[in-house]
């Protein structure tokens, strides 16, 4: 009668924790592992995001309101760049004068890319979640019945640095565009 | 005897029971979170690879803006010539596809055939990448035109 009563030996009992012991671990370390890469995929997202927008914006902006490249505010006859056939500028900002006689620049400010008007002031094109570097505006002028070529070129990486068995989010952008109302 | 029902375990078949359902449960979440990691993965890769399509559609732009004749030069009649941009900094290739070869950040094959001669030339710019055995693929069509 006794020996029906039995319960679980400590042989027993012991397997059984091992297993869930085992099991545990895997399905919290499964669980981690999506946790990080979803948050990989969110800050590649944004890295992207910022980084299209502000192609997108000095692209379309200067190819459909840009009128000359100066290599000083207020653009001036005197202060124009890429004129002459063969020149081209790459030293500093370039301000681009539009067709109403006021004049836009894109530039890199702390890791931001910074939209100069003359009119409405500074807007960020990216948000501090991303961080900017490599900026550069070239002009060149290659022909002298074409219009002048803008070079954009800038990278745009995550902030701070990614933690251990990622590489960091960091995309390149560059294109070439002529100025439609030259 | 009354002290001996009172102190009853649990039998063989009720262990049984609670280690199945233990087992379905673990087993479904492990087969969600593993599917959720591959969607994951799926959407960095589409991500990446979006980009690096449109990375070279600019600057193919950039290169029809700089220069008309060398970028037809670059072109044949259908159907056409195709180039390989498996290189993170962009050049022009000498002709010919990737054979294969998924050399992008070892995750992407890239390539773009130039098509058309004159003033309109098309661009067919295709993104693979393997996973899981599958294939993925993004493919962006452009027409460039002359314009001046």
């Amino acid at each position: 009668m006794k020996s029906k009563l039995r319960g679980f030996t400590l042989i027993e009992t012991m397997i059984v924790l091992s297993i869930i012991g085992l099991i545990i671990p895997v399905m919290f370390s499964l669980f981690f592992i999506n946790l990080r890469s979803q948050t990989k995929v969110l800050i590649l997202q944004e890295v992207k995001r910022n980084g299209d927008n502000s192609l997108n914006t000095i692209e379309s902006l200067s190819k459909q309101f840009g009128v000359s490249f100066h290599q000083a505010s207020p653009p001036l006859r005197t202060n124009e760049v890429c004129v002459t056939t063969g020149s081209n500028y790459s030293a500093g900002n370039i301000y681009i004068l539009d067709e109403s006689g006021d004049w836009f620049s894109f530039y890199l400010d702390n890791g931001r890319i910074a939209s100069e008007s003359g009119t409405t002031g500074v807007t960020y094109l990216t948000n501090d979640k991303v961080v900017v570097s490599s900026f550069s505006l070239t002009c060149d002028r290659p022909i002298s019945v074409s219009p002048p070529i803008m070079s954009i070129s800038f990278t745009v990486s995550q902030v701070g640095t990614p933690g251990r068995q990622e590489e960091e989010a960091s995309l390149n952008y560059q294109t070439k565009i002529k100025l439609r109302s030259y | 005897m009354k002290s001996n029902i009172l102190q009853r375990g649990v039998t063989l078949l009720e262990v049984l029971i609670f280690i199945t359902i233990l087992s379905f449960v673990f087993i479904g979440v492990a087969i969600t979170t593993t599917s959720s990691l591959q969607r994951t993965q799926y959407n960095q890769h589409k991500i990446l690879a979006t980009h690096y399509a449109e990375e070279l559609e600019e600057w193919m732009r950039g290169e029809k803006e700089a220069d008309w004749t060398s970028f037809v030069n670059k072109s044949a009649a259908l159907p056409g010539r195709i180039y390989c941009f498996n290189s993170t900094t962009i050049a022009w290739p000498s002709v010919g596809n990737c054979s294969g070869v998924y050399g992008l950040v070892n995750t992407f094959k890239r390539e773009a055939t130039l098509s058309g001669t004159g003033s309109q030339i098309t661009v067919n710019i295709n993104i693979e990448w393997q996973e899981a055995s599958n294939l993925f693929s993004i493919p962006i069509d452009t027409v460039f035109s002359q314009w001046d």
